[in-house]
């Protein structure tokens, strides 16, 4: 949208399609799309739409069909298996709807274990977990707990920690508080908020208006393309012209 | 809705083919192993055990020195035995031993395999293993002896299942040694023309058909005495003769006692019939001398008549009246004269009368003398007899009072309360009723043989007490004896004097001597004698006269006293000496019968060692097959709970769903339970199947086949077994499965929805500062604790397999390592009837073989006497009788230590040898025990020099005839080799199924684990891990697992192995030598390694397949 931005993701002519049986089900085709640096994207669209497909094939977790996504010059999809795994542990944070942390691991360990392959001493990836955990307001007591132990709020914004551990260029969220009630959504959003106020360029994937004003740029995601775009300008609490503007954008995307 | 769940069976079947196939195939296998061993066992049990039926297996076996004569068959017969010579020869044919023998008739009949039975003269049948093994085949011919026999038939006898030479040996040597049979007529002539290398063995076969027990038929052999007339070996007569001097020295030694003790009797009898005589010849002579004087006094016209007990008296009144009388001297020394005749004769019966009792009191100081010896053993006798059945009598008290009877027996009445017990406690416990008849037997034996020898000792007391009152008697016989020749003489003299007296006072020119009394006595008083007399000298001299004869008649009365004393005594000492005879005789014939029965051997089928060996051997694999069966499906069977636990896991939230929608808990356990059932039951009846075909049972047979001489084996199918095969592997899956499952799926409808995690399964385990990867891979094994465990388990029985292998392995290197390092001598030869003087260049030695039971079977323990400069023996040994060194491999089979006692059995006299074990000594090819080779004679009551087994470096030149055997140090390397060779396939088998069953539970173990761990996996890929570094995280920490893992159970399974293995070979006469060396534990342990680093390389593949999308196929 604005050619002044730094464009960090170039994807061009990608297509996703599965083959079930004897059938080809293609999810999108022909999609060009850039993503720029300090943004906190949003994409949105119907359920089946290929919205976390098209996130996960941006951020290199998994591999569309045919075209060719290029990371600051560096196309990310003749990578190998390896090479992949290191650009995404370089580049990428990612925040799961359903979180994923390993059980049987504290919160702190499962936020260390994203830091463990890093170059960042384990002394320094601690110093700046807890920064982090007290970022996401997670008391130190809390660290320590397993992720049975405590509340989906908590256990999701202990992963936006795991993910954000690494310094990412890019925080990957899909529908991250899909499983949280309210009082814990905000709580998240608020991580993300911060996050994105601090620099962090983030892609979430989701379907609820009040996450996605959360955002600056919002995608619609339709026919297996780019259906619409929306700039809805910085977040601030009192948001009234945002929303309007985002219903009316989705209005006009047939939401 | 079970339809439903039915769908969900295949469509997890077919998700996870290869995984149940690979299970499957295990299954399989190991009911495949299982079934073709048990069913092998079987297969050879019934056919051996009908073998025995069809051919008429003997009931026992004896050997006798000579063939026994009509009257004893006859006696055995009448018994109700049935008989059957069994008599062979041993032939050299090419380089082995080949036994002939008749061709059986009624007992341990030929059961022909290939070939014909015979039909003429000239033909041979021969035991199947030793002709393939010499390369014979039916048509063929071979020399047996001078004589060519051509090979009709190949088969088996009963009595040779394990075709050992001797029934000592540990092993068959099918190329070494056979047995043949042939017609009568042929024997005989093979016998006749004596080219046997070793003598006749006269052996028979019977049958007790139920109408004597065993010991009743060995006792009546033991009865029969050896008819020497029917012995015609040299060899033999010269051990007779030699063996029957001692018997004879001591017999005739007795009779010699008896015999002079009678005649002693004898002697000291009649000579106080005489005493009487003596006594009233005295009488008679007092009377007649005075009825002479009387009648003198008569004639003189004096009226005195003197009497006879106060003639002193009145002659001394007569006296005092010198001029009463008239003189009539003539008449008087006629008188005098007759007189003195009759006392010379009875002085010379005197003289002779005493030196007799001379002679018998030395002879009978001298028995004391012999008999005081006797005598100063019977303590020690009766204190043996005493304290051994004392001792007898505190063991039975120690096992009354283990069973929990409340009875503590006294020497004096244990009979009456062993009854007392029998009939308290034998009603309702039968086994209790044997055991206190057959304790109240033991000890009733022993007390006989405490009352038999108090019976013998007191025998000799009375012997001794008596020659003691004879010694006495004869003393004062003795003392006796004197006074009286002194008086006789005295008296003699005196008359003599007396009557010189007279002639020289009658002026008569004469002297009468002892020598020429009786002429000159006739002279003076012939006609013309010119004496005149002088009545009142011949009055006094009569008077003096009559004193000493009075004197000599109180002498014999005391004498003849002594006399009857003495013959008391003497009385006393022939019943005493009776009764030591009796005794002797009675203790001879227990103790001497060796060499005075027939019998030289006795051995029940049960007892023999050739006999059933192969059921023996495969009744092992039998009840161990069946238990292994139960702990391999056990093992698989979790394997696969461990996949349906995972099933369970992974549709937790389904399984949540079906609850909320009404499905039971038992409906969903019944599910998760068809897959195992099916699984298990398809590999059971599958791994049936291919386990009685003949890959299965025929190939498992193989072994005891071509090692033991057994009958065609027909095919078998136990039911049983088949019950097994079909019904255990699925009811193993139900069982297992529903422990493991059903906790699982005992969780609430939400809890399961949710996926809670259990909040007691959750610990915080402070692992410090540890490495996060290393504090993963803990994490990744605690929460994969289920299938490490499985795997550990199943890396435990694989070792378990693998020890049944590798110790056997072992077992047979170590025997055969230790029969070429151990048997230092070149040669060793066994004396059936050895020589006085040892051959030149070889050594001395004395060999006895007793018995001992181990694990149900009766061993044979050699006992090797050794002199002090034996090199090839460098055992330290002690002189006492009752003290052994032991071999290692006697430790081991017995299990007993150092200070213990060990009682071994001499079966053919019944006698038990307890000994203390002062030394054990590396020593595992034989079950050996030494001693000092005196002290061993000594205790086996030979001769100082006898020796029975000679060790050389070099061949010695010894009379084929006089020996049992030769065995050379190449022939027992050569035995030794086979067992390495025979065990080979299956030390193969055990290890390859070892290594099958610890890579598939491995690899499907931890595989389950990559798939339980999937998501993580895909998750850890999604923050940036390789390959590499998730397979440290996920595969590599399984490795310490494995590594540790190794570590105990390594050990641990060769310790259960161990416990386990003596009755794995409880029929093997050899040490238990399983201990492994360094080498070969770090060997087992690399394996291990290595293999489980095969296993994850081939994860390292799995790992790469796991989606990275796999989170996203997760999502909600």
């Amino acid at each position: 949208m604005s050619n002044k931005k730094e464009i960090i993701i170039k994807a061009t002519k990608l297509k996703k399609s599965f083959i079930t049986g004897d059938t080809e089900q293609t999810i999108f085709e022909y999609l060009n799309l850039n993503i720029y640096k300090g943004d906190f994207t949003v994409i949105m669209g119907s359920s089946g739409a290929g919205k976390s497909t098209l996130m996960y094939s941006l951020s290199g977790m998994d591999r569309p069909t045919s075209g060719e996504i290029v990371w600051d010059g560096k196309a990310i999809t003749s990578l190998n298996d390896d090479k992949l795994a290191i650009f995404r542990r370089k580049n990428c944070g990612f925040v799961f709807q359903q979180i994923y942390l390993l059980d049987k691991m504290s919160l702190m360990d499962n936020v260390l274990t994203a830091s463990a392959l890093s170059e960042t001493s384990k002394k320094d990836s601690v110093k700046y977990a807890n920064e982090l955990f007290t970022l996401v307001n997670i008391p130190e007591i809390t660290r320590k707990k397993f992720p049975s132990q405590v509340s989906g709020g908590e256990a999701q914004r202990a992963g936006i920690v795991r993910a954000v551990i690494n310094k990412p260029k890019i925080l990957f969220a899909d529908e991250p508080t899909g499983a949280l009630n309210s009082n814990n959504s905000t709580a998240v959003l608020d991580v993300f908020t911060k996050l994105h106020g601090a620099g962090q360029s983030i892609i979430m994937v989701t379907h609820d208006k009040n996450t996605a004003l959360r955002g600056n740029r919002v995608l619609y995601v339709k026919d297996g393309k780019i259906y619409g775009e929306c700039d809805l300008g910085g977040y601030t609490n009192d948001s009234k012209d945002r929303e309007a503007k985002l219903n009316n954008f989705l209005k006009e995307m047939g939401w | 809705m079970q339809r439903i769940l039915s769908k969900r069976v295949w469509r997890e079947l077919k998700d996870n083919f290869l995984r149940y196939l690979a299970l499957f195939l295990l299954i399989v296998l190991g009911m495949y192993i299982i079934v073709a061993m048990v069913g092998a066992a079987e297969m050879i049990i019934q056919n051996v055990e009908k073998g025995h039926r069809v051919n008429c297996l003997e009931d026992g076996q004896f050997n006798v020195f000579v063939p026994l004569n009509q009257k004893e068959l006859e006696q055995i017969e009448e018994a109700g035995v049935t008989l059957e010579k069994a008599f062979f020869m041993d032939y050299k044919v090419e380089e082995s031993t080949l036994r002939i023998y008749k061709n059986r008739e009624s007992i341990n009949l030929f059961s022909l395999a290939r070939g014909e039975l015979l039909s003429a003269d000239g033909e041979i049948l021969l035991e199947q293993h030793y002709a393939d093994a010499n390369g014979i085949s039916i048509g063929d011919l071979i020399t047996v002896g001078d004589r060519e026999f051509k090979v009709v038939g190949l088969g088996s006898t009963p009595d040779y299942d394990a075709v050992y030479e001797s029934m000592s040996d540990s092993s068959v040597d099918s190329k070494q040694f056979g047995t043949g049979f042939v017609q009568e007529a042929d024997y005989e002539r093979l016998r006749k023309e004596g080219k046997s290398f070793k003598t006749e063995e006269y052996c028979y076969s019977y049958l007790l058909n139920g109408k004597v027990t065993r010991d009743e038929l060995k006792e009546l052999l033991q009865s029969f005495e050896l008819d020497r007339s029917q012995v015609t070996d040299e060899y033999f007569l010269e051990m007779l003769a030699e063996a029957e001097s001692t018997k004879n020295d001591i017999t005739e030694g007795i009779q010699e006692l008896v015999d002079g003790s009678k005649e002693l009797s004898d002697g000291l009898l009649e000579i106080a019939e005489n005493n009487q005589d003596l006594k009233d010849a005295v009488d008679s002579l007092f009377e007649a001398m005075l009825e002479e004087t009387n009648k003198g006094f008569e004639e003189a016209g004096i009226s005195v008549v003197l009497q006879e007990e106060r003639f002193e008296e009145q002659l001394d009144a007569m006296l005092t009246n010198p001029g009463a009388y008239s003189r009539e001297t003539k008449q008087g020394i006629r008188d005098t004269k007759e007189s003195l005749q009759d006392l010379r004769e009875f002085q010379e019966g005197i003289d002779t009368y005493t030196d007799g009792v001379r002679e018998a009191v030395n002879g009978s100081e001298e028995l004391c003398v012999g008999l005081s010896l006797i005598e100063e053993n019977n303590e020690i006798l009766n204190a043996g007899a005493e304290q051994l059945f004392q001792a007898m009598l505190g063991q039975v008290n120690e096992q009354l009072a283990a069973s929990g009877l409340p009875v503590v027996l006294t020497a004096e009445e244990y009979e009456g309360q062993l009854d007392q017990l029998i009939a308290a406690y034998g009603i309702y416990n039968e086994p209790l009723r044997q055991t206190l008849v057959a304790l109240k037997e033991q000890l009733g034996q022993l007390g006989a043989f405490r009352d038999g020898v108090k019976a013998y000792t007191d025998g000799v007391s009375e012997a001794f007490w008596g020659s003691q009152l004879l010694v006495c008697g004869m003393g004062e016989l003795h003392e006796a004896g004197e006074p009286l020749r002194e008086g006789t003489d005295t008296l003699f003299e005196a008359m003599i004097e007396m009557v010189n007296e007279q002639l020289a006072e009658g002026d008569i020119e004469a002297t009468i001597t002892a020598e020429n009394f009786e002429g000159e006595l006739d002279r003076l008083t012939g006609a013309n004698s010119p004496v005149d007399a002088k009545l009142k000298e011949s009055l006094a001299d009569t008077k003096e006269m009559l004193q000493d004869l009075q004197e000599f008649q109180d002498g014999i009365e005391e004498y003849t006293d002594a006399v009857e004393e003495a013959a008391d005594g003497s009385k006393e000492l022939v019943e005493g000496v009776e009764e030591l005879q009796e005794e002797a005789d009675e203790m001879l014939e227990e103790y001497f019968t060796f060499d005075i029965d027939n019998l030289t051997a006795f051995v029940s089928s049960e007892d023999n060692p050739r006999v059933g060996a192969s059921i023996d051997d495969v009744m092992i694999n039998k009840v161990a097959g069946m238990v292994a069966g139960v702990i391999i499906m056990i093992l698989f069977t979790y394997v696969i709970s461990v996949f349906v636990v995972h099933s369970i896991e992974q549709e937790s939230s389904v399984i949540g769903a079906l609850y909320a929608l009404g499905v039971k808990r038992k409906q969903l356990m019944l599910h998760y339970l068809v897959l195992p059932v099916i699984i298990t039951f398809l590999g059971g009846v599958t791994g049936c199947l291919i386990g009685f075909s003949p890959m299965g049972v025929d190939s498992q047979a193989k072994d005891a086949v071509v090692y033991f001489s057994m009958p065609s084996l027909e095919p078998v199918y136990p039911v049983y077994l088949l019950i097994y095969g079909l019904v255990m592997p699925p009811l193993a899956a139900i069982v297992v499965n529903y422990l493991v499952i059903s906790k699982k799926l005992k969780r609430t409808a939400l809890s399961l929805m949710r996926k809670e995690e259990n909040a007691k399964n959750i610990k915080e385990m402070n692992l410090g500062q540890m490495g996060f990867v290393s504090r993963f891979q803990i994490r990744q094994i605690l929460r994969e604790l289920r299938s490490a465990a499985a795997i550990l388990g199943g890396m435990f029985i694989c070792l378990l397999v693998l020890m049944i292998g590798l110790n056997c392995y072992v077992l047979c290197e170590n025997f055969r390592a230790a029969s070429v390092q151990e048997t230092k001598y070149e040669y060793l030869y066994s004396y059936k009837y050895p020589t006085e003087e040892t051959p030149e260049g070889g050594l001395e030695g004395y060999m006895e073989s007793l018995k001992k039971e181990a694990f149900g079977y009766n061993m044979e323990v050699a006992i090797l006497g050794l002199t002090k400069e034996n090199p090839y023996f460098e055992e330290k040994v002690t002189n006492k009788k009752n003290e052994l060194v032991i071999s290692s491999a006697v430790a081991s089979k017995f299990s007993v230590k150092k200070g213990e006692k060990l009682v071994l059995t001499d079966e053919v006299n019944d006698r038990d040898y307890a000994f203390t074990i002062v030394d054990i000594i590396p020593y595992n090819s034989a079950l050996y025990a030494f001693m000092d080779i005196d002290a061993m004679r000594e205790l086996f009551e030979q001769e100082e020099d006898y020796f029975n087994v000679v060790f050389s470096k070099e061949p010695l030149e010894i009379e084929s005839g006089r020996l049992y055997a030769t065995t050379s140090k190449q022939s027992i390397e050569e035995a030794s080799e086979i067992f390495v060779e025979m065990m080979w396939p299956m030390i193969i088998m055990m290890t390859t199924v070892a290594a099958i069953i610890f890579l598939v539970v491995m690899y499907l173990m931890m595989k389950v684990m990559i798939d339980r761990s999937a998501f993580s996996i895909s998750l850890m890929k999604v923050f940036g891990y390789r390959k590499r570094e998730i397979k440290k995280l996920y595969l590599d920490g399984n490795f310490f697992v494995v590594a540790v893992g190794a570590l105990v159970c390594l050990p641990l399974s060769k310790v259960v192995m161990d416990a386990l293995y003596p009755y794995f070979i409880s029929n093997v006469a050899i040490g238990l030598d399983i201990a492994f060396s360094w080498q070969m534990y770090a060997s087992i342990y690399v394996a291990i390694i290595v293999l489980y680093l095969v296993i994850n390389q081939l994860l390292v593949k799995r790992l790469a397949k796991v989606n990275l999308a796999e989170i996203l196929k997760n999502r909600e």
